[in-house]
């Protein structure tokens, strides 16, 4: 597992966060502040060939996302990737939090909406686009 | 509540539009499988967040438990479109699409005012 944060100069999504190997443990404050938007989300599980996976982005008033539940809390965000596919969305007007103090979380799972908190089996690498 | 399609054998491309998308689902609007190419929700005259709910499958779903393939945030007062790159979307099954106000998937609530909802698709 690596992540990584990036802050590029000019574009409408300055930052991106890049992890190799997401799973069902929460990735903490993607976008490293409150009140980010997000514009563009990548999953690609061309190395998960076993299930679909399923990336849910919450949005929690904890950087560390202390109060938050894979599996019990309801992600403001939810993109299916069938197995050994990638799937591209952009949003370009952005996804806004509905509060600037509130922070964004990931975690990669092989349940579709809110339950479960199963990891895949493969490796499955998450991009988001934000500022 | 308005739904008009153009879906017919001169464009490959074909398009979903509804005057009034709620919690009432619209069932399998690509009629099997298909790519889906954007989806705009018009939330520009609502200054309430709505959240799109969506289902790869043919079958009926129930709106207050199915768990949704796919959930959208639109953000308040934001006509909001979204793309998904020069592959498209690949819906496997058939797109079943609904919008309502809250993110839990037992929300049934539909939002607070008429919002249209186009989808391109092929």
């Amino acid at each position: 597992m690596a992540d990584s944060l990036v802050t590029l100069s000019g574009p409408r999504a300055t930052l991106v966060f890049k992890e190799t190997a997401a799973n069902a443990t929460l990735e903490q404050n993607v976008f490293g502040k409150a009140g980010a938007i997000l514009y563009a989300i990548k999953v690609d599980a061309t190395q998960n060939t076993g299930e679909d996976v399923f990336l849910a982005i919450y949005e929690n008033n904890s950087a560390t996302a202390s109060n938050l539940t894979v599996g019990t809390d309801h992600p403001i965000t939810v993109v299916k990737c069938a197995a050994g596919k990638t799937v591209e969305v952009l949003v370009p007007c952005g996804l806004a939090m509905s509060s600037n103090s509130n922070y964004f979380h990931a975690a990669v799972k092989t349940s579709a909406g809110t339950a479960g908190n199963t990891a895949p089996t493969g490796t499955v690498a998450i991009t988001l686009l934000g500022a | 509540m308005a739904t008009t399609v153009i879906d017919n054998t001169y464009l490959s491309s074909k398009v979903f539009y509804e005057t009034d998308l709620d919690s009432g689902p619209f069932n399998n609007i690509t009629n099997g499988a298909g790519t889906v190419h954007s989806i705009t929700i018009l939330n520009g005259a609502n200054a309430n967040i709505q959240y799109l709910k969506m289902y790869d499958t043919a079958e009926e779903i129930t709106a207050n438990s199915t768990e949704a393939d796919y959930v959208f945030r639109i953000s308040a007062s934001t006509d909001t479109t979204i793309t998904f790159g020069s592959a498209g979307l690949a819906v496997v099954n058939g797109l079943t699409v609904r919008l309502v106000q809250g993110e839990a998937t037992s929300s049934t609530d539909d939002p607070q005012a008429n919002l249209i909802a186009e989808i391109t698709y092929s």
